[in-house]
């Protein structure tokens, strides 16, 4: 039994100084930081963990959309507006968090903005908030 | 799958047994709570499982030939170490590494992928040889293809494991690169000084830099490690300090190019000091050296590798150079951002300060220290010439990365630092209390 206290403490031990750690890495301010902690970061990183896929809410809006309708669709590959393309790191994550499914110049997927127009001969297949999902005839 | 994930603590003990089960055999060490038998266990678990991936390529084929080899290694290594397990020297080091290691796990794997260079280099190589199933040709390496994939092969092989990819799991990945720097700080435990010094140190890399990726700060680590347990070695630490050494340098090539400069710096250093008789190196058994060299085999496979696959990118030439070097303006500005660093001033500032300790004693800087001193002079010195070849442009390049490659090098040097005043605080002890003199690093 007291070797399991003994566990016990330094596994709360280690909890308490990771919470520590992480308040104080991302610059958390005010007396409530470390309650944020324990009761936003945590649970919601336990909640995820298990669930493949899970994480992408660090990207931005539009590429979070892009990328669940380019799975939901069942796209091998895609290309983007230069709307996307314009932005520093929407074509960067887009990329990396699209993979396995590719990035290329002759794709028939075609990923733009909510706020841009389908170019002429493709045709809208989804529309979301911020991003679109439309399907173009391979040049 | 929590389950499945401890093993993997296992999987790479039992992988890095050969140094331990070489020294049980040969009977060099008898003692096996020695911290630098276990980092050397760990460096050369994480080079072997890199090495099985570059040879054999497919992830499962890795992961069973590797879990057998682990399964046989350890088994053996706990064969012939059984008559000598006994309780840890220093229990409460032992518990605030522990403590550190699971708040690591906590801190690290909390937070999905967000920084740039882990999104877009280190996981994204370890995303598209999850996704391809191993390391092949058309694997899909875009961006920095020529990169080593020490981490990025232990990424997927996390979530090949858990059979799936998600932002938190494959930073798993980053936990496993912790135990060797917790364990070079814990081995300082005999000389608090020293040991605080080099935690204070290795703790100023940040959460930021080891939390999320940045393979610049783990190279920094390991190549600290490297040094100390390097200058181990030429205090008389025995063969055990040079495998451990040699492991963590191994661990160092795997994980960034700019451990070729670190090798480079190193072999220079060493060159020098030996040429100008300031070191002698300890007489090694003839056994330890292709051991020793073992860690390095992956680092070279991948440089083989890497020329097979035309994977080489340039982005630096000797015509970038020559105008940057005869402008005042332009050579000033690679000085003041790469060797005037505000991180190595504060290490010279600690240079400073332990010489003018050691003198106080009488005492001039202790010659194991050398090589971690010049080959950290050696390795700003030769940052400020590749930023002077860069083809990009100087001034972002050096906003971008000085600061993040030359920690390797400040690092360098705070164990040069390290070395010096564990050497006062050694010699305080004796002058004080003779027997209380701590024994010599791995001798029994």
């Amino acid at each position: 039994m007291t070797g399991l206290r003994r566990f016990g403490a330094v596994m709360l031990l280690a909890v308490v100084a990771a919470g520590a750690i992480h308040v104080h890495a991302r610059r958390y301010t005010g007396p409530l930081a470390i309650q944020r902690y324990f009761t936003q970061s945590l649970p919601r990183a336990l909640a995820e963990f298990w669930r493949p896929g899970a994480g992408e809410w660090v990207l931005a809006k539009p590429v979070q959309q892009a990328l669940l309708m380019l799975r939901g669709h069942g796209a091998k590959s895609f290309r983007m507006s230069p709307g996307f393309k314009a932005d520093l790191e929407y074509p960067q994550r887009l990329t990396e968090g699209g993979w396995p499914i590719r990035l290329e110049a002759v794709a028939a997927w075609y990923v733009a903005l909510a706020s841009e127009q389908v170019p002429a001969g493709c045709s809208l297949v989804e529309k979301r908030e911020d991003a679109l999902l439309a399907r173009c005839p391979q040049p | 799958m929590l389950a499945v994930l401890s093993l993997s603590w296992f999987f790479i003990a039992g992988l890095g047994a050969l140094p331990a089960v070489a020294l049980a055999r040969r009977g060099s060490s008898r003692e096996p709570a020695n911290l630098r038998l276990l980092a050397a266990i760990w460096s050369y678990g994480l080079c072997l499982n890199y090495l099985l991936l570059l040879l054999l390529r497919s992830l499962v084929a890795t992961l069973i030939v590797g879990s057998l080899l682990a399964l046989a290694g350890g088994v053996s290594a706990l064969w012939l170490w059984r008559t000598r397990l006994h309780r840890p020297r220093h229990p409460r080091c032992w518990i605030a590494g522990i403590v550190l290691l699971l708040a690591a796990v906590v801190v690290i794997v909390i937070d999905p992928l967000d920084d740039w260079d882990a999104r877009s280099i280190w996981f994204f190589h370890a995303k598209a040889i999850f996704f391809a199933g191993g390391l092949w040709r058309d694997t899909g390496l875009l961006i920095h293809p020529e990169y080593p994939l020490l981490l990025p092969g232990l990424a997927a092989q996390v979530s090949e494991v858990v059979g799936f990819w998600n932002e938190y799991l494959p930073k798993f990945a980053l936990v496993l690169l912790l135990p060797v720097p917790i364990l070079t700080v814990l081995g300082l435990a005999q000389t608090p000084g020293a040991m605080a010094l080099a935690a204070v140190g290795f703790l100023a890399v940040g959460e930021k830099y080891l939390g999320n990726g940045s393979m610049d700060a783990y190279l920094a680590l390991y190549a600290a490690a490297g040094a100390l347990y390097l200058a181990d070695w030429l205090e008389g630490g025995g063969t055990v300090t040079l495998l451990a050494a040699a492991g963590a340098l191994g661990v160092a090539g795997g994980l960034k190019q700019e451990a070729e400069v670190v090798y480079l710096a190193f072999a220079l250093s060493t060159t020098i000091l030996l040429v100008s008789r300031r070191i002698a190196l300890p007489r090694t058994p003839v056994w330890t050296i292709p051991l020793a060299l073992l860690p390095l085999a992956g680092f070279l496979l991948w440089q083989l590798l890497g020329h097979l696959w035309s994977l080489e990118e340039g982005g630096f030439s000797f015509a970038s150079a020559w105008p940057r070097i005869t402008d005042p303006h332009q050579f000033w500005r690679i000085l003041h951002s790469v060797m005037f660093d505000t991180q190595v001033r504060i290490v010279l500032l600690l240079l400073i300060l332990v010489s003018a300790g050691l003198r106080a004693q009488g005492r001039w800087f202790p010659r194991s220290s050398m090589p971690a001193l010049l080959a950290g002079l050696l390795y700003i010195a030769g940052f400020c010439a590749i930023f002077a070849m860069t083809d990009a442009d100087l001034r972002w390049h050096l906003a971008t990365a000085a600061d993040r490659v030359v920690r390797t090098g400040a690092l360098l040097l705070l164990i040069a630092a390290v070395v010096a005043l564990r050497s006062q605080e050694r010699a305080l002890l004796l002058a004080r209390s003779p027997a209380k003199l701590p024994p010599e690093p791995g001798r029994p």
